[in-house]
């Protein structure tokens, strides 16, 4: 069955309400690139683009409307100087242009699949989602957002925006990617933020994509390092530790095992090159 | 229920019935712009590629409702009839067409490289190209063809 009634919200409330008023299934729709492309359509969709369609800094925090799209946070200059261009080389990995232009930050997190992009660096972040629904507005932290393959904290909520501190300006962050070719899903995501303080990490936090059934953080890794120097042997033992922590499955891109061994190096590659500080 | 959109069309103001579920894809082919390809309806190949306000997008992965109030660029509207745009001249100049398939895709995500920058590197090129799909693997050319047409569109001043 087709999407049979289509319903343009024009503030987070709305949507909300239109949500339920709709023929069910109902679902939101921003950019729309997973929804359109599965095969089983919903009864009804709200489009919250309009009233979420901002990337904006307030205070200290930056701030991510659903409605934002790869794109806008790609060429988004003031994050760019506060991230050392952290999240715009997530953005550049994602997917085609012609997809970048439609998607949406708030939509890849949403969709919860374990190899989203934009989960791992915004695990790394500590980001925040701001959800609203029929009992109100209340804030999930990114740690505890993803339940399982397809399956987030957010329920029937609206993904109103997604919030975060600009990262302390002496810690450094890498973003690493392998797909089979440019723009394609990946195979395995990394992030990685490093503070050295007198040549010894003293922050670590390390989180890997499409290893688990959700994106996951590697607390084993990071307890390792924190407290030690940066050196090849101890990221490479950090970089096991992640391989260790990680429950890959073999599919149509890659084995268990790939993925399990492509875990050390691409966790070992991000925290070397976020322990060089920003701009390398 | 069809609901009503209002679109700019290569520069004509459109209004169009739209099915709730139809996507941009669709509706522009059956109001005449054949141009616009549908290979996959999934997003992967970029052959139904329009720019949407100047950006290129893929028109199967957007719902027609949701470009009400947009301008909208497709191939036919590079040029007027009977005349080409200079990326067009360097595609049949270079041999940058095989089955022609994945042609309007490509010269429309070009058209919005060369929006933006006139000069683009090799790099810069193969980047914005990378999201339509050539079966019959014909890339060199077509990288080839945008390269040549930049040159001329800057002698030209255009």
């Amino acid at each position: 069955m087709p999407i049979r009634s289509f319903a343009s919200a024009s503030s987070p409330g709305e949507a909300v309400k239109l949500l339920e008023s709709s023929p069910q299934p109902s679902r939101f729709i921003a950019g729309g690139t997973d929804l359109l492309s599965m095969p089983a359509a919903p009864a009804s969709v709200v489009d919250v683009r309009r009233p979420l369609r901002y990337a904006r800094r307030e205070g200290d925090e930056f701030v991510v409307g659903a409605g934002a799209t790869v794109t806008m946070v790609a060429e988004w200059e003031e994050l760019a100087r506060a991230d050392g261009g952290f999240l715009r080389s997530c953005a550049h990995d994602f997917a085609t242009w012609q997809i970048r232009n439609l998607a949406t930050v708030g939509g890849n997190l949403a969709s919860a699949v374990p190899s989203a992009d934009f989960a791992v660096p915004f695990l790394v972040l500590g980001a925040r989602i701001v959800a609203l629904g029929k009992s109100g507005r209340r804030d999930i932290p990114i740690e505890s957002f993803f339940v399982g393959p397809h399956e987030s904290a957010l329920g029937r909520d609206l993904l109103v925006e997604v919030r975060f501190r600009a990262p302390a300006p002496e810690a450094g962050l890498a973003w690493e990617k392998i797909g089979r070719v440019d723009g394609d899903i990946a195979i395995v995501n990394a992030a990685a933020l490093v503070r050295i303080e007198s040549g010894r990490c003293a922050d670590v936090r390390l989180a890997l994509g499409a290893v688990a059934p959700t994106p996951i953080r590697v607390p084993a890794a990071e307890e390792f390092l924190r407290g030690k120097e940066p050196s090849e042997e101890n990221l490479r033992r950090a970089g096991d530790l992640a391989a260790e922590a990680s429950r890959p499955i073999s599919d149509q891109r890659a084995s268990a095992e790939y993925r399990r061994a492509m875990c050390a190096v691409l966790a070992r590659r991000a925290l070397a090159r976020a322990a060089q500080g920003r701009g390398k | 229920m069809p609901i009503e959109i209002r679109v700019t069309v290569n520069g004509e103001a459109k209004v169009f019935r739209v099915m709730p579920g139809e996507r941009l894809s669709e509706v522009l082919r059956r109001e005449g712009y054949v141009s616009v390809k549908v290979g996959c309806s999934t997003g992967d190949c970029g052959t139904c590629t329009v720019l949407v306000d100047g950006e290129p997008i893929v028109s199967c992965l957007m719902l027609a409702a949701q470009a009400d109030g947009t301008e909208i660029t497709t191939t036919e509207g590079l040029a007027p009839p009977r005349a080409l745009h200079p990326l067009q001249e360097a595609f049949l100049d270079e041999g940058a067409v095989q089955c022609g398939f994945c042609t309007p895709g490509m010269l429309l995500a070009a058209k919005a490289l060369l929006d933006r920058n006139p000069s683009p590197t090799e790099a810069e090129i193969r980047k914005a190209l990378a999201g339509t799909l050539c079966r019959c693997t014909g890339y060199e050319n077509p990288v080839r063809a945008v390269r040549r047409a930049a040159e001329r569109m800057r002698e030209g001043g255009e």
